[in-house]
């Protein structure tokens, strides 16, 4: 999305050419998707836990059985 | 140690930063993206159903194997069917510098693909990190190899099928191993979530993608040896104690043969990344070896 709002805009600020590299843009999504993971990871645990607790306490094997 | 308490179904914060940041960085007039995405949601969908009975219903059923297939086969043909459109329908075999033109039956190969490469993640998913590492360190490679096929002058330096817009495939990838390594923060031993089938089945489903996108099937076999190891050790298993009555293995998958045999988790874990880490380099050694 960043690529198709900013890069246009390259003719006026040179910086945005940045945004045509692909390996600029890998890196940073890259950083960006495991930022988000250490941001929403502590929440999205807590919520699973509180969702799929009850059922594991009463003794279910919920795991990654296959 | 215990494992249970530990909640399932973490899959879905893979899912969730992966397709942000795939959104946010890529280009989104670029088909392989949205078809990827497709594929990747799609294969999720099916594991979330997966997980979703397993809890709701307290078992360790879940969905039903031919649903479980049916709806693999309905999103894998999804996809082989725009790949074909988009791309030619060959195979790039390593060592012999030959590409295979399959015609039609390139349409069932890239099913198989799909369908055995989410299955064999799954598989593989049974110990902390077991399968979150080696696919990222596979998505790593692909990364390396879609940037390449994208590219004009490298493929043809490299003699790789040239696949115009697949580099874009490339921020696919980075996502993935982004995603990836921020679940396993959470998810290394000793685990305080599992990916369920949820992450397992999308995961490996987009690893399939992206190798089908730049006809590099072989190299995908190379690089996931890993899963490819776990997938053939529960078929050896179940073929031997079907024909012969004995099984060749403790317990398949194969990672926990080793755990019966008196190895540490972490140790079998560990030790399976090592092999996974060698596989992915070998893989990219093969683009040299025409």
């Amino acid at each position: 999305m960043l690529y198709n709002l900013l890069y246009p805009l390259a003719d006026q600020y040179s910086l945005f050419n940045l945004f045509q590299y692909i390996t600029f843009r890998t890196v940073y999504a890259l950083i960006t998707s495991l930022v988000l993971c250490w941001i929403l990871g502590p929440f999205f645990i807590k919520w699973l836990t509180a969702k799929q607790g009850k059922a594991s306490r009463s003794g279910m094997m919920v795991r990654r059985a296959t | 140690m215990s494992k249970q308490g530990t909640p399932t179904m973490g899959g879905l914060l893979i899912l969730l930063t992966f397709t942000l940041s795939t959104l946010l960085w890529a280009d989104l007039s670029n088909n392989f993206i949205w078809l990827g995405l497709m594929l990747t949601l799609g294969y999720g969908l099916i594991g979330w159903l997966d997980d979703h009975l397993k809890i709701s219903k307290q078992n360790s059923k879940g969905l039903a194997g031919r649903w479980k297939l049916l709806l693999q086969l309905l999103f894998g043909g999804i996809a082989a069917v725009g790949l074909y459109q988009m791309t030619e329908p060959m195979v790039d075999i390593p060592f012999f510098n030959f590409q295979w033109d399959m015609g039609l039956w390139y349409l069932p190969f890239v099913i198989f693909v799909l369908i055995g490469t989410s299955n064999a993640v799954n598989l593989t998913d049974g110990l902390d990190g077991l399968a979150v590492t080696p696919t990222f360190m596979v998505a790593i490679a692909l990364a390396v190899v879609v940037y390449l096929s994208g590219h004009a002058h490298f493929a043809k330096y490299l003699m790789i099928p040239y696949v115009p817009g697949a580099g874009e495939l490339t921020i696919f990838c980075g996502a993935m191993v982004g995603a990836c390594l921020g679940f396993l923060w959470f998810n290394t031993y000793p685990a305080q979530v599992f990916m369920g089938d949820v992450g397992a089945l999308a995961l490996g489903g987009a690893l399939g993608f992206v190798a089908c996108a730049v006809h590099q099937q072989f190299l995908l076999a190379i690089a996931g040896g890993v899963f490819v190891l776990e997938a053939v050790s529960v078929i050896v298993q179940v073929a031997s104690f079907k024909l012969t009555g004995k099984r060749v293995f403790r317990m398949a998958p194969i990672h926990h043969h080793y755990e019966l045999k008196g190895w540490a988790e972490p140790k079998v874990i560990v030790r399976f990344w090592i092999i996974s880490l060698i596989l992915a380099l070998v893989a990219l050694s093969t683009l040299k070896i025409r």
